[in-house]
């Protein structure tokens, strides 16, 4: 019977990694949306926030249903528990992406300022970091996850940084305001996003030593 | 195809049918015997024929030797044998236990004629006289082994739980034994024993030289000769006189209502048997 | 802290063919201990051993020791019959005595033990201990009647009461709802869930449910080996051993022999 339940948390596993894959793909595409000023790719993206929804929705069932039916217990019932909390952070860095389109399309007739350089290599950090998790997650590999924390830290030292040398355009010219108040939101968005990847690590790491830790 | 088979089957089925009244036959043919050559002996005699001696043409003292000797042999062999079945179930692996489960063996399979002769030579003889002690003796050791194989299975049918629920409440080997698993068994022993009753019974040829026979007055004493059913009718059937031929049926009649008598409780018993 | 039940190396073969090899427990007081593993890895043989009802089988061969509330129990001169009546047992089939009543397969351990002094005593007694295994309330006004006409929770239960008329201190449990319906299952796990406040019990499992359902400690026992042990809690959620979280799960098939840990 445990054989049974093996093979439906493979699938499950299976599932939340495309949930994943879907969830990068939509930040990614935000976050070019946004740089190449294009209002269509921002429109797809906006789309597929409801098929990530979805997804949650399902994994979720399903993983309540492997409770109330096989009683999992020790690194089953880890999975299950991984699982529960990842769809959450993956919906969440849906919704980002999303709110990243939006903003893309509210920018789309201006040209950009200087900063959105940096923007750009920010979330290829955050994508990294997210991947890395659910790569993590895939193998039941705790290798993916050194170096988290201090990588967490870059990401917030990036983000104010930018915080910082958009307040200081405002302060120059209140033309940028508009502007510079939507740079610093998105990077907000993404340091979201960093601390999500952080949280997933550490359920995935709980999943595959049995201990809880925290990643700050 | 499906014919041949069919007709397979029913051949077999006449076949096992024909061989169980071919078994069988013996059986009612000599029920059916008995009750036509001995009810009207009864019938004709009436209850005389139960109390009677036999030149009242009568087989009560052959009745109540028969009864008698079972009696006395059961008071001699059965406390033994009981005894005896209940060591070799407590202890099956000791040298005495496999040693006397080897003589059990013997003496269930033992020429009973030979232990008639056993009796006579060390009793009959030193007493001088045929007695009851005697031909009880002689049955007694003829019981035995039944009884004591009867009840070293009926115990090793109770279930090994019960033997651990009883060591594990505190109770040793004794009460264990006692007041414990011989209750539980009692119905099998009980069993075991009106088997053997019923077996010794019928016995003839170890009463030949140890009972003596006694039938022209009332069984007096343990020490006197008695007499029996079976050993009634093996005398009579010498003897030249029809009237005694005919006694000799009825005498057998009654033998086969004994036996019944003794056998419906064995099955009924037999059946209850649940654990 | 005393232990109810504790081994040194306890050994125990059965002629040549070693059945718990070296195995060391410590069962605290007043906890429901399970006893986990599957078939034949010689958990039965293992309890049998807290209570010397292994001295039945002349074949079992025991070396170490086991220590209940600090003595050990197989040392020269100790009474084997009062340990069984400290250390009770209960069994994998309800073994009530069919040819008593309800009422006299308590009784008799009593009287036989001498247990009691008068009539009065005996009958306050086995109420005490019909109640005490909830059981008293279902059979009081049929106590004369035999166990066949009881349920097997039921015989169960009445089985625990002639146990607990002893005043015994452990309770040794062998699959004990192995044969019971799962409404006496639940009764029984349910007694004993109650019980563990007065008694140590230790419970021989086939099921790594009901351990996790009723017990505070778990030892995982495997080809005669005691795997793992520890709080209920973690064995479940984070096993250490490979073989004890693949038993755990369901899919421990008897001929692994994985030394493997998973950390």
């Amino acid at each position: 019977m445990g054989e049974i339940l093996i093979e439906k948390i493979e699938n499950l596993k299976l599932n939340v990694l495309e949930m994943g894959e879907l969830a990068v793909n939509m930040l990614k595409d935000a976050v070019l949306a946004l740089k190449a000023q294009d209002i269509n790719l921002a429109k797809e993206v906006i789309k597929k926030k409801e098929d990530i929804a979805k997804m949650d929705e399902q994994i979720e069932e399903r993983a309540l249903r492997m409770i109330a039916l096989y009683h999992p217990v020790a690194r089953d019932m880890r999975v299950i528990a991984a699982v529960l909390k990842m769809i959450t952070y993956l919906a969440r860095v849906g919704r980002y992406a999303k709110d990243i389109a939006k903003t893309a399309i509210l920018m789309a007739d201006e040209p950009h300022a200087s900063k959105l350089v940096e923007i750009p290599y920010m979330s290829d950090k955050v994508v990294e970091m997210i991947t890395d998790a659910l790569n993590s997650f895939k193998k039941e590999d705790l290798s993916y996850l050194t170096n988290f924390s201090e990588r967490d830290d870059e990401i917030d030292s990036l983000y104010y940084s930018i915080f910082r040398e958009c307040l200081t355009y405002m302060m120059e010219d209140p033309k940028n305001i508009t502007k510079c108040t939507h740079y610093i939101i998105v990077a907000r968005y993404l340091e979201r996003c960093g601390d999500h990847a952080c949280k997933i690590a550490e359920k995935v790491h709980y999943m595959i030593t049995g201990e809880r830790i925290e990643i700050k | 195809m499906l014919n041949f088979r069919k007709i397979k089957d029913k051949l077999f089925l006449t076949f096992i049918f024909f061989g169980a009244f071919i078994a069988l036959f013996p059986l009612f043919h000599i029920i059916f015997t008995l009750i036509i050559k001995g009810m009207p002996v009864i019938i004709s005699r009436g209850t005389m024929f139960f109390t009677g001696t036999l030149s009242q043409g009568g087989i009560g003292p052959a009745i109540v030797g028969t009864f008698i000797l079972a009696f006395l042999s059961s008071l001699i062999g059965i406390p033994i044998a009981f005894l005896v079945g209940l060591y070799i179930y407590e202890y099956p692996d000791s040298k005495v236990s496999e040693f006397v489960r080897g003589l059990l063996q013997i003496m269930l399979e033992f020429p009973t004629i030979l232990v008639g002769v056993f009796v006579m030579d060390i009793l009959v003889i030193p007493m001088g006289t045929y007695s009851a002690l005697a031909g009880a003796f002689a049955l007694a050791i003829i019981m035995m082994p039944y009884v004591s194989v009867y009840t070293a299975e009926a115990m090793r049918n109770i279930p090994y739980t019960y033997r651990e629920a009883s060591f594990s409440l505190g109770l040793n080997c004794f009460k264990t034994a006692f007041r414990i698993l011989v209750p539980i068994a009692k119905r099998g022993i009980f069993t075991g024993i009106l088997i053997a009753i019923a077996k010794v019974a019928g016995e003839t040829a170890p009463l030949l030289f140890t009972a003596g026979g006694l039938y022209e007055i009332y069984p007096h004493g343990i020490s006197a000769p008695v007499g029996a059913i079976p050993l009634l009718i093996y005398t009579l059937i010498q003897s030249p006189s029809s009237t005694d031929h005919a006694t000799a049926w009825g005498a057998s009649l009654v033998l086969l209502l004994v036996f019944i008598g003794v056998f419906i409780p064995i099955r009924l018993s037999l059946k209850e048997v649940k654990l | 802290m005393r232990y109810a039940i504790e081994t040194r190396n306890l050994r125990i073969s059965y002629g040549k063919k070693e059945v718990i090899m070296g195995v060391n427990f410590k069962i605290p007081e007043k906890v429901v201990f399970a006893l986990m593993g599957p078939s034949g890895c010689g958990k039965s043989t293992l309890l049998r051993s807290f209570n010397r009802l292994l001295d039945l089988n002349k074949d079992a061969n025991v070396s170490g020791q086991v220590l209940v509330f600090g003595r050990n129990i197989y040392s020269d001169n100790v009474d084997v019959m009062e340990i069984r009546r400290q250390v009770g047992m209960v069994f994998q089939y309800p073994n009530p005595f069919p040819h008593l009543s309800i009422y006299e397969n308590i009784a008799i351990g009593l009287r036989l033990n001498k247990m009691v002094q008068t009539k009065e005593e005996l009958d306050s007694r086995v109420k005490w201990a019909l109640e005490k295994a909830s059981l008293l309330e279902e059979v009081e006004d049929r106590l004369d009647d035999f166990p066949s006409s009881l349920s097997g929770g039921q015989k169960q239960r009445l089985v625990i009461a002639r146990v607990l008329a002893m005043k015994p201190k452990i309770l040794l449990l062998d699959e004990p709802t192995a044969n019971v319906d799962p409404v006496g299952t639940k009764n029984i796990e349910n007694l004993l869930f109650e019980l563990k406040k007065e008694y140590t019990i230790v419970l021989v499992t086939h099921e790594p449910a009901q351990a996790s359902r009723i017990s505070d400690f778990v030892g995982f026992i495997y080809l005669g080996e005691l795997v793992e042990s520890g709080p209920t809690a973690r064995i479940f959620e984070n096993p250490q051993h490979e073989l004890t979280d693949r038993y755990v799960r369901g899919i421990l098939s008897i001929g692994d022999k994985n030394g493997r840990n998973t950390n």
